[in-house]
């Protein structure tokens, strides 16, 4: 088979197996409820635009934690050697990352909407959404590249307690706080356009965080 | 004994660093005066030094409170405490036409020292002298030392730290380099002597990173009033502490894999380039403010604190860091290759 047909193939498997346990979904959805929620109680008044981002990035980093970190759950053992003799290691990441990527973004516009049903709508009055959107998109993708590969080598480590927040987090620093300054300036207002510079600079990352992953991954996935 | 001489040129160099960081005194400087504003007329001030030697050559102890680069208004030694106290008198003319004055000092043995824009002059006050007198500014050398450390305004001794907290976090990246080469060739090439290196290379670099850290920190303190800021050098120092300690937990909770070693390069390969898009690119783009010499405007070491005299210890002890750091490494390989081959 084709690479792309491959990818195709293996995202179709994802959503599948996706589908056939909602449960899973419907536990980060929740997650994100609970957390907002959290955050709702405990601020006596609605949060300046700066804490609000803030708060927003945690959550999401740790929803995709919630969502990402059990992508390989399902390729450990006998399945393992099964996809390891049917599809290349690179078409694999790539499903991988599409799939995860895709779940992240609308993981990240359930937050969005969460963020603004508890903590108020005032702070998204002069937000630029396209500018925002953008963000969160390649956001998404970049989270996605850096989480899908630690997950990969958590699954081989048979995810002891807490290894992927310890190996994950401190490698989503560049990434956070980039998307972090670009997400303030949308909710000032200012257009994609206005800030070239950190899109650039998402995107650069993105770049380089895909590239490693499709170079690194094959060497994790043949044992 | 040949074979080695790399090792004896590193210490060597360890050792000339350090000792003449702790041994060599500051060159005199002028800390601080008792008071910063001075009204028109008879105005006494007491001075604070710094290795000023007032009483060893007080003789030729004279002063002037420089205008501009041509004008000087002269003043009186009034009292001598000690070496490094003085009492001074001076007569503030009435026409006046600057009200920040810089304070300048000689005497045989320092020659000119000065506080830059030490006084502020409130013409609104006082009793002004009839007549303006003025000198020539007049810069005087001393007694020629051969080696002294530059005399820095707010951080003082504590520029020796320089000779420590630099080479740690150089050797720190040359051994993060050398990591990484090894992990990628530990992937070529599947030979377990390259993972063992690059374990033990990461090892000593996690050593030099948390002793960079120690260092800046109490720096930090002294120079910038806390332990920790926000810096845009201090997130990387972080990250890459972080990522080294994460490293090592992979490798401990990896130990019963067949496939150990090549997580651990798949990890150490990802982290290095995590590491250098926060240090090398970030700063650039966010606009992160650094307190640091040389970022964001302020004036780097080089321009005029790294004089040719801290450059001599400097430099020396940079290369000796670093020659110790790859030292070091290369016995820890050694002793973990003995263990690899004995279990």
């Amino acid at each position: 088979m084709k690479l792309h047909r491959q990818i195709l193939t293996l995202i179709k498997k994802d959503i599948s197996l996706e589908y056939k346990s909602l449960e899973s979904l419907a536990g980060i959805v929740l997650f994100l409820l609970a957390t907002v929620y959290t955050c709702f109680l405990t601020f006596k008044k609605m949060p300046t635009a700066e804490i609000w981002n803030a708060l927003f990035w945690i959550i999401i980093i740790f929803s995709g934690f919630n969502a990402i970190s059990g992508s390989f759950k399902n390729e450990i053992g006998g399945k393992h050697f099964y996809l390891y003799f049917l599809v290349n290691p690179k078409a694999l990441i790539f499903a991988k990352i599409i799939y995860n990527s895709t779940l992240m973004l609308t993981l990240s516009i359930i937050g969005l909407a969460i963020f603004a049903l508890f903590l108020g709508t005032n702070v998204l009055e002069d937000i630029n959404f396209l500018s925002f959107f953008i963000g969160l998109l390649l956001t998404s993708l970049g989270l996605s590249g850096i989480l899908t590969i630690i997950s990969a080598i958590a699954s081989q480590l048979d995810f002891k307690g807490g290894i992927i927040t310890v190996l994950g987090l401190p490698l989503l620093f560049p990434l956070i706080l980039i998307s972090q300054k670009y997400s303030a300036q949308a909710l000032a207002g200012v257009s994609a356009s206005g800030n070239m510079n950190l899109l650039l600079g998402l995107l650069t990352l993105n770049i380089a965080v895909i590239t490693l992953s499709y170079v690194l991954f094959p060497y994790l996935w043949r044992q | 004994m040949v074979k080695n001489w790399w090792k004896i040129v590193g210490a060597v160099l360890v050792i000339y660093a350090t000792a003449f960081s702790f041994l060599r005194p500051l060159e005199p400087g002028i800390i601080q005066t008792d008071k910063t504003e001075l009204i028109l007329g008879q105005n006494t001030f007491s001075v604070t030094g710094y290795n000023s030697h007032f009483v060893d050559c007080s003789s030729s102890l004279k002063g002037f409170l420089r205008v501009d680069s041509v004008r000087a208004i002269p003043i009186t030694v009034l009292y001598i405490k000690d070496n490094v106290h003085a009492e001074f008198s001076v007569n503030i003319p009435a026409n006046l036409d600057r009200t920040v004055l810089d304070l300048f000092l000689s005497n045989d043995r320092t020659g000119s020292i000065f506080l830059p824009a030490a006084f502020r002059v409130d013409q609104s006050k006082g009793n002004p002298a009839a007549l303006a007198e003025y000198t020539n500014v007049a810069f005087s050398s001393g007694e020629d030392i051969s080696f002294e450390f530059p005399f820095q305004l707010r951080i003082f001794d504590t520029i020796r730290n320089l000779n420590f907290h630099v080479p740690m976090w150089f050797t720190m990246f040359v051994l993060l380099g050398l990591s990484l080469w090894y992990s990628i060739r530990y992937l070529n090439s599947d030979k377990i002597e390259y993972d063992l290196k690059a374990a033990s290379s990461a090892k000593v670099a996690l050593i030099f990173c948390t002793l960079g850290l120690i260092t800046g920190s109490i720096w930090a303190r002294f120079a910038w009033g806390d332990w920790w800021t926000t810096d845009a050098k201090l997130n990387g120092a972080a990250v890459s502490f972080l990522l080294l300690a994460a490293y090592f937990i992979l490798r401990k909770s990896a130990e019963d894999k067949p496939n150990k070693a090549k997580i651990a390069a798949v990890y150490n390969i990802l982290s290095f380039f995590m590491t250098m898009a926060l240090i090398m690119v970030l700063p650039r783009l966010t606009g992160a403010a650094s307190l640091h010499p040389g970022e964001d405007g302020n004036p780097a070491f080089s321009s005029y604190d790294l004089d040719s005299n801290l450059r001599m210890v400097f430099y020396p002890a940079c290369a000796g860091w670093i020659i110790t750091g790859i030292w070091i490494y290369n016995l820890h390989y050694r002793i973990s290759n003995l263990k690899n081959t004995q279990s």
